[in-house]
């Protein structure tokens, strides 16, 4: 069973490396004893990557469940038979790293021999864009700057896509400041959608998970002068009393002093 | 995280709050990250003895004496927190003078690492980092070369020969963007020295995973802070081994640290 588990693992990665897929070695492991351990379950979670495009809030609930920010996963964890035990799930949520803010569709994509053939059904991402969609998303300023650079040259259909990538990103993960940092750099280029897609994620969004910092960038932004449909967003941001409203509030304060 | 685990901050009832405020950051029950600030703020104000009160006239690096860590390793303690990181900054300094003077070959010649010119960046970097303060054995000088290495590190993302990382340091000619740097050089600092002090007592509440996200929500939190209220404006030039370079190192290393508390909401 290890030796299969190690081949099937060796190949996987070889496979990632011909197809220039970005795969986080150990998001790869994790997913593999997810998958040898409970077939079913595995299944299931296709299903629920299948439905999310790549980023299922499933995972983000079974997190706060193993680290007891929340009840909700208990709830359902009591319905499929792989769940009525849910030690394992908890085990495995448990491991690093945690899977929430992972696209996870080109990790089923290398196990696709396990599936039985459905992949039709998974919408993956052309080479090209993934990189715009990585860019954007990095933690290097530099590289978010250079993939807003690429963007603005873009199709539309492309660059919406590549935009309601980055948005899905933000809403999948909001503590993660690098999404909305890169939908920032879009609309300080005018890129065109980048307004909608930014104003549409932080709609949908968890606003009380969002990343502290990005209130900084808020402002900047909204001082610069945007679109109304941003421009509401971010006015009822900042006057919220989620964390990055205050330090909204707090920065646009501190900026009118001065 | 090297210097992290093996070491045990010192007691007494500003580092108990300190702590209680490092435990409420990480527990997902108590708003999580939200706590952060009121962490960092309280650890300043135990890690510098004072009154927590940063803004205004107080200052933090105005605050009179300091804890030194407890445990098995040295702390530099004696009314000098932060001290091995000033002598670091400055080494940051003279080494970027250097190189603008003689260039950057020339530069790893005069401390004894010419065998490192046609090595990686990467190596270089630590090699660079290593001859930037002497060798004083207290614990605050892992984070403080960690930080050093992390603005060097910084500065040559998209460099790939040792040519185009000189020109990025050539680049570096007034002390309005060398104090930027050393700006975010006391950052790393304080980022180090927080999760330092609180590591072990905080892997009994959370996996490590959690802990080095708590690393960098503080990191991306303050980085954010910097990059919106940072304007040194023109300063002129700086002779690096000089005390007037000593005056300006504390005034970025003040102000860094004050607009780092002013985060609390």
């Amino acid at each position: 069973m290890v030796k299969r588990f190690l081949n099937t693992y060796v190949i996987r990665e070889k496979l990632a490396n011909v197809a220039h897929l970005d795969i986080d070695p150990a998001v790869l492991v994790k997913l593999m004893v997810f998958e040898y351990g409970h077939p079913d379950a595995y299944r299931e979670l296709y299903d629920f990557v299948r439905q999310s495009d790549g980023l299922p809030p499933q995972i983000r609930e079974w997190e706060d469940y193993a680290s007891g920010n929340s009840e909700t996963a208990k709830s359902t964890a009591a319905e499929p038979d792989w769940r009525k035990d849910d030690t394992f799930l908890r085990r495995w949520t448990r491991m690093e790293p945690a899977l929430s803010g992972h696209d996870l569709r080109d990790y089923f994509w290398l196990s696709r021999d396990r599936l039985d053939g459905t992949l039709g059904e998974l919408r993956l991402l052309p080479v090209f864009l993934k990189r715009l969609v990585s860019g954007l998303t990095a933690v290097d300023p530099a590289s978010r700057e250079t993939a807003a650079d690429e963007l603005v040259s873009q199709g539309d259909e492309d660059r919406e896509r590549v935009l309601a990538e980055v948005g899905k990103l933000l809403v999948a993960a909001p503590d993660k400041i690098e999404p909305c940092s890169g939908l920032i750099e879009c609309v300080l280029r005018k890129v065109a959608g980048a307004e909608t897609a930014l104003a549409l994620a932080l709609g949908r969004v968890d606003q009380e998970k969002l990343a502290m910092g990005a209130g900084y960038r808020f402002v900047n932004v909204r001082s610069k002068g945007c679109g109304q449909e941003l421009t509401s967003v971010l006015d009822d941001l900042s006057k919220s009393e989620t964390p990055v409203g205050k330090v909204m509030a707090g920065a646009a304060k501190k900026r009118k002093r001065e | 995280m090297g210097t992290s685990s093996g070491y045990t901050p010192a007691g007494g009832p500003q580092w108990g709050a300190a702590k209680g405020d490092a435990a409420n950051a990480v527990n997902p029950q108590k708003s999580g990250s939200e706590k952060l600030p009121q962490a960092l703020q309280s650890h300043l104000a135990a890690r510098l003895g004072g009154t927590g009160q940063t803004s205004g006239g107080g200052g933090v690096s105005g605050a009179a004496g300091t804890h030194g860590g407890g445990g098995g390793r040295r702390s530099a303690g004696g009314g000098t927190a932060f001290r091995v990181a000033r002598a670091t900054a400055q080494g940051l300094g003279q080494f970027i003078s250097e190189v603008q003077t003689d260039g950057l070959r020339e530069a790893l010649v005069s401390r004894g690492l010419d065998s490192l010119a046609d090595r990686p960046l990467q190596e270089v970097i630590q090699g660079i980092v290593s001859t930037l303060t002497e060798r004083t054995g207290y614990i605050e000088e892992a984070d403080a070369l960690t930080a050093a290495g992390k603005v060097l590190d910084d500065l040559r993302t998209g460099c790939d020969t040792l040519d185009e990382f000189e020109q990025r340091l050539d680049k570096l000619t007034d002390s309005a963007r060398m104090s930027c740097l050393l700006s975010e050089f006391f950052r790393h600092v304080l980022v180090e020295d927080f999760m330092r002090h609180y590591w072990r007592h905080l892997q009994e509440k959370c996996s490590n995973g959690r802990l080095e996200e708590l690393r960098k929500q503080l990191d991306d939190l303050l980085f954010e802070k910097l990059q919106f209220d940072l304007d040194y404006g023109e300063l002129g030039e700086v002779e690096w081994s000089s005390d007037e370079a000593q005056a300006l190192i504390e005034r970025v290393e003040r102000e860094t640290f004050e607009l780092c508390c002013e985060v609390v909401s």
